[in-house]
């Protein structure tokens, strides 16, 4: 507003001979050089060319520019025997202990067919043909429902693995948050365990687990429960040690002890934190839940690995399309809670 | 009830008669190899006077209230509560002392009701502690001393990060005056408000502590706030004790040992012109 005074007139002439920061640095062009031949090192070793090379063949094939080979698309076989996705399930009368005709479950019906079935005579030692007749129990959304019912299964095991995790993380973040960990030695041995739970994949230890548990839900429970207490303790406690120290000094002024200030000072200030990363541990829980029922360790995850073994593809991809839809409507669900709660 | 005790110019240091509110005695404190926040600050509130302890940014006025409460551990020297040691007796001596924060010290996520609440917390069970469950009669002193501090009933159920910044200044006010203190201290407490909210504010401390007879010592760098609110003035420049008197004294001579303007500490953001 008024004019500049002389010291203000030198100061801005200096300023013309000040030099600024470049943005790239040569130590940065000399790391990023550096980092490219590295990536095209291992790039070769990883077969990323061969990867590129046959990722572009898949593309010409689908949009006609070239000839499937002949013999390599088994990639393709499996996509294709995938549809119709199962939905309904068949079973022969004979093989369900206790039938009754007159009492079926809701929805279904029997079906006779006539099957040829080769056999061999016992009489004359020769191959005869005879037809009989076969019925079948069509229940049409059997299939389906008994996916359902997996992931239900599945899902359980998430939330229930969820919520142990956070039992467990929440006195071990205590522990391992650096300002209120009661001794040096707890904050250390805290953070090594709570490292060490996050360090062994769920499917390693739902291995063992399975071993000691047996199949079932039991064992995935643990495993989850185990590697996601990990992950939550040491997010949690980061969260504790990030949260404004103001209120929390404000309550220590008053003679307030580390349970009171965690409690009043703290935890408002980290819970829609912790309310995300409990969601997005449940989210991952859900889906982590498919995959060690790979193992063994219950769910949906064990269907799909039946079916996947006996070839039954039409089978796979309805438990997959399941899977896909569950994930889907869990993330719709946890976004808006993640809403309402920030 | 409260009459104004008589002024002391230069309290003599080393009369320390253990009645005092809150007492420093050779108060030093160093943060490291650097120079002494507090340098031998010794001085005695007198009961029920409003003393404001003036500087500039970085004087070590906070640091002698966090002193007083035990946020920080004084390098040497003695600080005294009703004549009893804190060092020594902690909890106890916290017990008598409310103080009001700089803005940002109250849990934003909780209510106006529940901040002021939780300044009982520290004498509660745990397990009252962890659902918030205080007791009826508490509940009822909080609600008569947000409405004495001018909030509402809707507002003292608000969280409060919705509350603007002078009605936040007056809840953490009403969390200082919860434990019936005798001794009232307050760390910049309207540093964050403009000048006609931050005078309301200063208005409303001094006249609820003179209802509740509590002694205060506040700090503040705004000079004309501490002419007109303060009983008795303690001015402090780099960690030591250099004025002690009442508004009139404050010649331009010593607010400029006061407020020294060629170093980098100001006591205003004044655009020069």
């Amino acid at each position: 507003m008024t004019a500049p005074t002389s010291s203000s007139t030198a100061m801005t002439g200096e300023a013309a001979t000040w030099h600024l920061k470049p943005v790239f640095s040569a130590r940065a062009l000399f790391l990023g050089i550096l980092a490219f031949l590295l990536l095209a090192y291992s790039g070769h070793r990883m077969q990323i060319d061969d990867m590129v090379g046959r990722i572009a063949g898949f593309a010409l094939v689908a949009i006609g520019l070239q000839d499937a080979p002949q013999g390599t698309s088994n990639e393709e076989g499996v996509l294709e025997s995938m549809f119709p996705l199962a939905v309904s399930e068949r079973t022969p009368v004979d093989r369900i202990a206790d039938f009754d005709a007159d009492a079926l479950p809701p929805f279904s019906h029997l079906e006779t067919v006539s099957v040829e079935e080769s056999a061999l005579d016992p009489d004359t030692l020769q191959m005869t043909t005879k037809t009989i007749e076969k019925t079948f129990l069509v229940e049409p959304g059997g299939y389906l429902l008994l996916v359902i019912t997996k992931i239900i299964e599945t899902i359980e095991i998430a939330v229930w693995a969820s919520l142990f995790a956070v039992i467990v993380s929440l006195p071990l973040a205590w522990l391992s948050a650096r300002n209120y960990s009661p001794h040096r030695l707890t904050y250390i041995g805290a953070r090594a365990g709570v490292s060490f739970l996050r360090a062994i994949p769920e499917l390693i230890s739902a291995l063992f687990l399975v071993l000691a548990f047996g199949f079932g839900p039991i064992a995935g429970i643990l495993a989850l429960a185990l590697h996601s207490a990990g992950f939550l303790a040491k997010f949690y406690a980061e969260d504790i040690e990030a949260a404004d120290r103001r209120p929390q000094e404000a309550l220590r002024a008053l003679g307030a002890g580390d349970f009171t200030i965690l409690r009043l000072a703290v935890l408002p200030q980290v819970l829609p934190s912790y309310a995300a990363l409990t969601l997005y541990i449940l989210d991952r829980n859900v889906r982590m839940a498919t995959v060690i029922g790979l193992v063994g360790a219950g769910g949906i995850g064990q269907e799909l690995k039946g079916r996947f073994d006996m070839f039954q593809y039409d089978r796979v991809g309805t438990i997959l399309l399941v899977i896909f839809v569950t994930v889907l409507l869990l993330d719709q669900l946890a976004a808006h809670v993640r809403r309402k709660l920030i | 009830m409260q009459t104004k005790t008589e002024h002391l110019k230069k309290p003599p240091a080393a009369n320390h008669t253990g009645k005092a509110a809150l007492g420093f005695l050779n108060a030093t404190k160093t943060y490291g190899d650097g120079p002494p926040a507090l340098d031998n600050v010794s001085f005695d509130l007198k009961p029920g006077q409003f003393t404001v302890l003036l500087g500039p940014s970085g004087s070590g006025k906070s640091t002698l209230l966090r002193a007083a409460v035990g946020l920080v551990g004084l390098s040497a020297g003695e600080i005294r509560v009703q004549g009893r040691s804190i060092a020594a007796s902690g909890r106890q001596a916290r017990q008598c002392i409310g103080m009001v924060h700089q803005d940002g010290s109250l849990s934003d996520r909780l209510t106006a009701a529940q901040n002021v609440l939780s300044a009982m917390a520290p004498s509660m069970g745990w397990l009252r502690t962890l659902f918030q469950a205080y007791p009826a009669p508490l509940q009822r002193k909080a609600c008569r001393l947000l409405a004495r501090v001018g909030l509402t009933e809707d507002q003292a159920n608000r969280r409060v990060r919705e509350l603007s910044g002078g009605q936040r200044q007056r809840v953490g006010i009403a969390r200082a005056l919860m434990n019936d203190p005798d001794l009232i201290l307050a760390d910049e407490p309207v540093a964050s408000l403009d000048p006609a909210t931050a005078r309301s504010v200063m208005t409303l401390l001094r006249e609820t502590a003179r209802e509740y007879g509590a002694t205060v010592l506040c700090s503040l760098h705004q000079i004309d706030l501490a002419c007109d609110f303060a009983d008795r003035i303690i001015g402090l420049r780099a960690g030591k004790l250099v004025f002690d008197g009442e508004g009139a004294d404050l010649t331009p001579r010593a607010l400029a040992g006061l407020f020294d303007q060629t170093s980098t500490s100001r006591p205003f953001d004044v655009v020069s012109p």
